[in-house]
């Protein structure tokens, strides 16, 4: 297991401020923290460096892929096909997250869908990949909304 | 929205803290261009969601676990997300239409804490089932990156694509 890294609360509010926005301003952050835009910068560097955080992600509406509807993906596979699936899935415009689970079923996936065509296509496009033994849509509604706070409350 | 916007947000789906000069520099054009398109972009919705990644285990979490949950039938779907939503280590939650009326996932620290997650969520009122997969290694990454464009035929991955997937690209053209 890796070594937890120390965050403290003012880390915690500098995640919580680039959760929200990616582009977020650190002079409101600094102002917030009663801190100067230098140590703020500094804390972030610090995440970096540490690997807590890892990148950026931005969820944009184009054309192709406009709305809030998320398509839940379940799949039973072959065991020695579960890889390539995965590599086959996350080839799909709009996945979200793909990986292999316990349970019921061996892969799982969350694919940004906009219209029953594009479902289609998920449908199809699963049908043709060897190795898929069974798979289960789920069609989620909401907006796909992330709850950073209730993880980073306790954290530090 | 036109080819530069498309650029843009290719840009910024690769880092979206990129500076604006350096994606004006990159593409040929100038910053306040760049600043006055992705500013027009965020109050058109176009560009919808921005956030850094966090891995999960650094700040103490062992993994995720997916929950498919029925509820019962009187019960309304939107007030059980409402509750999951204000449940600790819940990081998404969101209405489903299928075999299953409410999709979340949780981040846990430990199988204790995992069974306390689960625990709760059962005692919210109108539960009648919830089915959990853990994923391992699972979402290290939170929240998840996105695929916006299709791959490029000549990027790395495609050429050792077996075949039969192969034709799953015409369906991704479709979608183009």
């Amino acid at each position: 297991m890796n070594p937890q890294t120390k965050i403290d609360e003012i880390d915690i509010k500098i995640l919580e401020a680039l959760l929200r926005d990616a582009r977020c301003n650190f002079a409101e952050i600094a102002k917030n923290c009663n801190l100067s835009i230098t140590a703020i910068a500094q804390r972030y560097k610090r995440m970096k460096k540490a690997g807590v955080i890892t990148g950026t992600t931005l969820i944009a509406n184009l054309e192709n892929l406009r709305g809030d509807g998320t398509l839940v993906v379940d799949i039973i596979a072959e065991a020695d096909c579960e890889n390539a699936i995965i590599k086959a899935l996350k080839r799909l415009p709009g996945v979200l997250n793909c990986c292999s689970v316990i349970g019921k079923y061996d892969i799982h996936a969350a694919i940004r869908v906009s219209s029953l065509e594009q479902i289609d296509n998920v449908s199809h496009a699963l049908k043709k990949v060897r190795g898929v033994l069974r798979f289960e849509l789920t069609g989620c509604t909401d907006k796909l909304d992330f709850y950073p706070e209730n993880i980073l409350k306790t954290s530090g | 929205m036109d080819n530069l916007d498309r650029k843009i947000i290719q840009e910024l789906s690769e880092d979206a803290r990129k500076p604006f000069m350096a994606i004006a520099k990159k593409l040929g054009t100038s910053t306040q261009t760049v600043i006055r398109r992705y500013n027009e972009m965020k109050a058109n919705g176009t560009i919808g969601f921005s956030s850094i990644t966090i891995d999960l285990e650094k700040i103490g979490y062992q993994g995720t676990a997916h929950m498919l949950i029925n509820i019962k039938l009187e019960a309304d779907s939107a007030d059980i997300v409402e509750q999951l939503k204000k449940t600790q280590n819940v990081i998404i939650a969101t209405r489903a239409t299928g075999s299953y009326e409410v999709y979340a996932v949780t981040a846990f620290r430990d199988t204790n804490d995992l069974f306390e997650t689960v625990r709760k969520i059962k005692a919210l009122p109108n539960i009648r089932k919830v089915d959990v997969f853990f994923a391992v290694p699972g979402i290290k990454q939170f929240p998840p990156r996105v695929n916006q464009f299709c791959a490029s035929e000549d990027s790395e991955e495609t050429k050792d694509r077996p075949e039969r997937i192969k034709v799953s690209k015409s369906n991704m053209k479709q979608i183009e």
